[in-house]
């Protein structure tokens, strides 16, 4: 997946989040962005799974553009899902910001050799700072001016 | 009351520029050159270069880069060579590496994130845009992500 332009298709944004504060955050700065984008938003790493395997309910669901990834889930832990993406030739190639509160840095930095692609960032604690996250997200996974 | 900055960088960041076209490492130069946080860029000029200073360090010196960015097309090793070598490696695939190339070609795409590329870049043609495009590197990978 490259980077897309200004683009006329919304651009397919998977966020796998249990906290709904979180979420809704997350949906409201990123759709300050001047680009369509639909939002699939999942609470539990089972159900991503399934998402990105396009099972069941989930068998037209588009493959993602970004996957944005919180790592402490319920079921199936963020690292469990970026170690079977990794190893899956359908899924491997879908970037993922890996979007989490710091204390999970550790977790990330002891299981990086197994996930090799991927991007950390902790989530700040104040509005501002997070917001130039979502602005960056959106710069640089999608070459955009922003608002 | 306790506020909490999000991290501020402040060890200088290692970063491995590999790219021979000569106009494209004087952009990034430039680009690089307002960046508020501090930093090494190291310019390698083909890809078997790039290997030896990873592997081998630089001046005698050992030599770890925090971020490579890379170009795929390069004399004497590829980028895509590069690519595999370091993402097969148990010491260096957690440095992450950005390709940064004149290609768009779906099969270059498909096959560098499938060698666990971390981001692949197409370089505009447009000089603003590709500026901005390295400063984008700079804030998503360097001040905003927390690099292994």
């Amino acid at each position: 997946m490259s980077l897309k332009g200004v683009t006329e298709n919304p651009v397919e944004i998977l966020v796998v989040e249990d906290n709904p504060g979180d979420v809704c955050l997350f949906l409201n700065e990123f759709r300050d962005i001047i680009l369509p984008s639909n939002f699939h938003v999942l609470t539990n790493g089972v159900e991503a799974l399934k998402f990105l395997n396009q099972v069941g309910k989930y068998a037209d669901r588009p493959k993602p553009d970004l996957m944005v990834l919180d790592l402490d889930l319920p079921k199936v832990t963020g690292m469990e899902i970026l170690r079977e993406m990794s190893e899956d030739l359908n899924l491997n190639d879908i970037p993922v910001v890996i979007f989490s509160a710091l204390k999970h840095e550790k977790e990330f930095l002891d299981n990086c050799k197994k996930i090799p692609n991927h991007i950390f960032i902790p989530k700040p604690y104040n509005l501002e700072d997070y917001q130039d996250v979502i602005k960056s997200v959106g710069e640089f996974w999608f070459s955009l001016k922003l608002k | 009351m306790l506020v909490i900055k999000s991290h501020i960088q402040t060890r200088s960041i290692e970063i491995l520029l590999v790219e021979d076209n000569p106009g494209d490492v004087r952009l990034i130069k430039e680009a690089f050159k307002d960046a508020i946080f501090p930093y090494n860029l190291m310019v390698a000029g083909d890809g078997q270069e790039a290997m030896e200073i990873i592997k081998h360090g630089h001046k005698s010196e050992a030599y770890r880069p925090n971020l490579i960015i890379l170009d795929l097309n390069l004399p004497k090793k590829s980028g895509r060579e590069v690519l595999k070598e370091i993402k097969s490696d148990e010491e260096l695939m957690s440095i992450p590496v950005i390709i940064l190339t004149t290609s768009s070609a779906k099969e270059d795409i498909q096959e560098t994130y499938h060698n666990h590329v971390n981001a692949f870049i197409t370089k505009p043609v447009d000089l603003d845009r590709f500026i901005n495009i390295v400063k984008s590197i700079q804030d998503h990978w360097i001040q905003k992500a927390k690099l292994p």
